[in-house]
C-alpha cells in the first residue's frame, strides 16, 4: 500500500512537480517568535471554507422565490437529513466569522501588522471585511422569513435615505419599488455568485501578499532562527481550529438556526431587528432623527470605512509598539467602545422573540378543531385536499377563514358544503394551528382539560385578552394571570365579574360555559404564572 | 530552507510529532465535515418513503376477473415541494373477500396499459405488451408481469398501499 502510494506519489512529481509547490506553500521560513497571536487569520480562512462548503450544499435544496424559499428551508431543517447541523454550521459561521474578523483585525492593528510594507495586505483586509457584511447582509434575506423580510425593508429603506440617489440606490437593490421576487433573485445572485468570486479573488491576494512580505512576526524581532511554518506554526493553528470547530458544530447541533414565521409583508405588527453584528449600526439610526440620518447611515459608517483603508498612510512611523502609538489605540478603543456599547444597547431594546412554533392556546384549539370529521373529509391521505399536518398555507388569512367557515369556497358548486362550517373563531384558530405548524411546532400531547380551556381562550377569551402576544389588548394579558390570582378568584371573575367589581367591563360567561369548560379555563390560567 | 534546525535530532522528533496531530486532527475534521456535507447530499436518495394505505373503492362494486381501473390521487414530498401523483391501478375481484391490485405500468418500458373488455385482456399501447386479467404476460415483450401491491380489505373499502 505505502509503496503503491509513493509509486503514484513519484510518478505525479515526475510529471507535475507538486511535491515542489507543496514544500513552498509549507516550509515558509516564519521569523523566530512568532506564537499564537498569528493564529487569528488561519481560523478566519477555515471559517470561509466552512462557509463555502456548507453554502454550495445548500443551493442544492434552496429555491429563491418568494414562494418557495421559506418552505425550502423550512425542509433542509425539518426533512433534510444532516440538514439542521448544515444550516445551524453556515448560520452561526456567519456569526463565528464576523467575530473572527474582528478579532484577526484587533490582532493586525495591535501589532502595527499593516505597516509598510504591508499597506495592500491591509487594503484587501478591509475589502475582505466589507465582502463578509455583504455576505451576512444578502444572506439573511435568503430564508424569507418575517425576519429577512421586514430587516431587508429596513435596509433599502436606510439606502433611500441617502441624499441625492437614494431613490436609485433603493430601486436597484429591491430591483423595483417594492421587496419581492426580484430583490429576492439579486441578492441570492449577489450572495451566491458575485460576492464568492470577490471573496476568492481577495482570499488569494490577501494570502499572496502575506506570503510575499511574509508574516509581520513579534515586535521586538527574536534573535532565534527563522522557524518552517509546517509544521512548527501549523500545529498551533490547527489546535485554535480545532477548538472553534468544536465549538461552532456544538452551536450548530444543540440550537436549531433561526427561522422566523414565513415573511407576511401585511403583518404591521412585526418588530424588525437585524442581526447582532448589524445592531450598532441600526441603533445609531435612533440618535440621527430625521434629516441627520445621512449621519449615522453614510457619514459616519463613511468615515470608519475611510480611516480603516487609509490606516497604513494615517500611521506612518515605524514603531509598532502598542503603548507608543496612543492615537491609533486611542482611535480603535473609541470604535470598540462604540460599537460594543451600541450593540448592548440595541440588545436591550430588542423586542421579547415570540416563537412562531410555539403551541399556544389557539393553536391547541385548531388542533383539535381540525380532526373535525368534516375536515377530515377531504384533508386525508388520498383524498381531495392534503391532509391537515401536511397543508402548507400559501393563502391570505382571510381566504382561510372563509374557507374552513365553509370549505365550499374553493370549489364554488362542484360540491355540498360538509354540515357544520365553522365560526371565524374556530376558523381563526385552524390558522394559528397551520401557521404553528408550519413554522416547524410540533403539536404537543394537551390533555382533554388543556383542549378544553384552549378551546374556551380561542373561541371567547381571545377577543379581548392575549396569551403569549396572540390575542386582543382590550382587557389584560393573561400570560401570567397565575401570579396575580388564584383558582377560586378567577373562577369568581369570570363567573360574574360583577360580583367583584360592580363596573366590570367584561360580560359573565357563568352562564355561557359549561361546568367542565370553567373548570378547565380556570385551572389553566391560574396555572399560567 | 530551515535544514539547519530540521538537522537537530529533538526538533526532527517534534516535527513528526506535531505532523501526526496535524494529520489526525484535520483529518478528524474532515470527517465530520464530510460526513455532514455528504449526508445532506447523498442521504435523499437513499431515504425510503412513506407508504400510505388509500382507499381504492368498494369490495362491492367490484365484478370477479374483471380489473377495474381506479385513480389514486398521492400526495409526495418532493424535496420542499408537494407533489399529487396520480396513479392507476386495477382492482382485480379474485374471489370472496379477495382482490388483487395491480399497477397499470406496464413493466417492459413503463407505458400505461389499458383494459380491453374485449379481448379480456391488459394491453400495453407501446410494444403490444399483453397481460391477462391478473397480470400474468401472454404475449409480447413484458419481462415480468404486472407489480402487485398490497391490498388489505376493510368492511367494504379496499385498501391499496402505494
Amino acid at each position: 500500500m505505502a509503496r503503491l502510494a509513493r509509486f503514484v506519489g513519484d510518478w505525479l512529481h515526475d510529471r507535475t512537480r507538486f511535491r515542489t509547490l507543496l514544500r513552498h506553500l509549507l516550509e515558509e521560513p516564519l521569523p523566530a517568535g512568532t506564537g499564537w497571536w498569528f493564529i487569528t487569520g488561519s481560523v478566519l480562512l477555515f471559517l470561509l471554507g466552512i462557509q463555502v462548503a456548507t453554502g454550495i450544499v445548500l443551493t442544492m435544496y434552496y429555491v429563491p422565490s418568494p414562494q418557495a424559499a421559506y418552505d425550502s428551508v423550512r425542509y433542509i431543517m425539518d426533512g433534510l437529513p444532516f440538514g439542521r447541523v448544515l444550516r445551524g454550521l453556515h448560520v452561526f459561521g456567519a456569526s463565528f466569522i464576523v467575530i473572527a474578523a474582528g478579532v484577526h483585525m484587533v490582532r493586525v492593528v495591535l501589532l502595527g501588522s499593516y505597516k509598510k510594507p504591508r499597506e495592500m495586505t491591509w487594503v484587501t483586509g478591509v475589502l475582505l471585511l466589507l465582502v463578509i457584511m455583504g455576505f451576512a447582509l444578502t444572506g439573511y434575506l435568503l430564508p424569507w422569513d418575517q425576519k429577512a423580510y421586514w430587516a431587508t425593508t429596513v435596509t433599502t429603506n436606510i439606502a433611500r435615505s441617502s441624499p441625492l440617489v437614494g431613490e436609485y440606490l433603493a430601486g436597484v437593490m429591491r430591483g423595483g419599488s417594492t421587496l419581492g421576487a426580484l430583490t429576492l433573485g439579486r441578492w441570492y445572485a449577489v450572495h451566491v455568485f458575485l460576492l464568492p468570486l470577490a471573496l476568492v479573488a481577495l482570499v488569494l491576494s490577501h494570502l499572496a501578499l502575506m506570503r510575499l512580505h511574509n508574516v509581520s512576526g513579534p515586535i521586538t524581532p527574536d534573535p532565534g532562527e527563522p522557524r518552517p511554518f509546517y509544521p512548527f506554526h501549523v500545529i498551533k493553528e490547527t489546535i485554535a481550529t480545532a477548538v472553534v470547530f468544536a465549538a461552532l458544530l456544538t452551536l450548530a447541533i444543540a440550537i436549531p438556526a433561526p427561522l422566523d414565521a414565513v415573511a407576511d409583508p401585511s403583518d404591521a405588527t412585526y418588530v424588525p431587528r437585524p442581526e447582532w453584528y448589524f445592531l450598532s449600526l441600526f441603533q445609531m439610526l435612533k440618535y440621527f432623527p430625521g434629516p441627520l440620518e445621512p449621519v449615522a447611515t453614510l457619514v459616519i459608517p463613511g468615515l470608519v470605512v475611510g480611516g480603516l483603508l487609509l490606516l497604513p498612510w494615517l500611521d506612518r512611523t515605524e514603531e509598532r509598539h502598542p503603548a507608543k502609538r496612543p492615537l491609533v489605540m486611542g482611535g480603535f478603543a473609541v470604535l470598540g467602545i462604540g460599537i460594543v456599547g451600541l450593540t448592548l444597547l440595541g440588545l436591550r431594546d430588542l423586542p421579547a422573540r415570540v416563537d412562531p412554533s410555539h403551541f399556544g392556546p389557539r393553536a391547541i384549539a385548531g388542533l383539535a378543531l381540525a380532526q373535525a370529521p368534516s375536515c377530515l373529509r377531504c384533508h386525508t391521505p388520498g383524498g381531495a385536499a392534503s391532509p391537515m399536518d401536511e397543508t402548507r398555507i400559501r393563502r391570505d388569512p382571510e381566504w382561510l377563514v372563509a374557507h374552513v367557515a365553509d370549505p365550499e369556497v374553493i370549489a364554488p358548486g362542484l360540491r355540498p358544503a360538509p354540515p357544520g362550517g365553522m365560526s371565524r373563531l374556530q376558523g381563526r384558530a385552524i390558522l394559528a394551528y397551520l401557521t404553528t405548524l408550519g413554522a416547524g411546532g410540533h403539536p404537543p400531547q394537551a390533555s382533554d382539560e388543556q383542549q378544553r380551556a384552549s378551546m374556551v381562550f380561542a373561541t371567547r377569551c381571545v377577543t379581548c385578552h392575549r396569551i403569549d402576544g396572540d390575542g386582543g389588548a382590550t382587557g389584560p394579558d393573561l400570560s401570567h394571570v397565575g401570579q396575580r390570582r388564584d383558582a377560586a378568584w378567577l373562577r369568581t371573575w369570570i363567573t360574574d365579574p360583577s360580583v367583584v367589581d360592580a363596573d366590570a367591563e367584561m360580560p359573565a360567561f357563568g352562564e355561557r360555559l359549561t361546568p367542565e369548560e370553567m373548570t378547565a379555563i380556570v385551572n389553566d390560567l391560574a396555572r399560567r404564572k | 530552507m530551515a535544514s539547519d534546525t530540521t538537522r537537530n535530532a529533538g526538533d526532527l522528533n517534534r516535527r513528526s510529532f506535531f505532523s501526526r496531530i496535524i494529520t489526525v486532527v484535520h483529518g478528524a475534521m474532515g470527517a465530520t465535515i464530510g460526513v455532514i456535507l455528504g449526508g445532506a447530499v447523498l442521504a435523499p436518495a437513499f431515504l425510503k418513503k412513506k407508504n400510505a394505505w388509500l382507499p381504492a373503492g368498494s369490495l362491492e362494486a367490484l365484478e370477479e376477473n374483471v380489473p377495474a381501473p381506479v385513480t389514486l390521487r398521492v400526495t409526495r414530498g418532493d424535496g420542499y415541494a408537494q407533489v399529487v401523483d396520480r396513479q392507476v391501478v386495477y382492482l382485480v375481484k379474485t374471489g370472496e373477500n379477495a382482490v388483487v391490485a395491480l399497477s397499470s405500468t406496464c413493466t417492459h418500458l413503463g407505458c400505461r396499459t389499458s383494459w380491453d373488455p374485449a379481448a379480456k385482456s391488459i394491453k400495453c399501447p407501446c410494444h403490444g405488451g399483453v397481460y391477462d386479467a391478473q397480470g400474468r404476460v401472454t404475449a409480447g415483450p413484458p419481462p415480468a408481469p404486472l407489480v402487485r401491491l398490497d391490498t388489505k380489505i376493510d368492511g367494504d373499502q379496499v385498501l391499496v398501499q402505494l
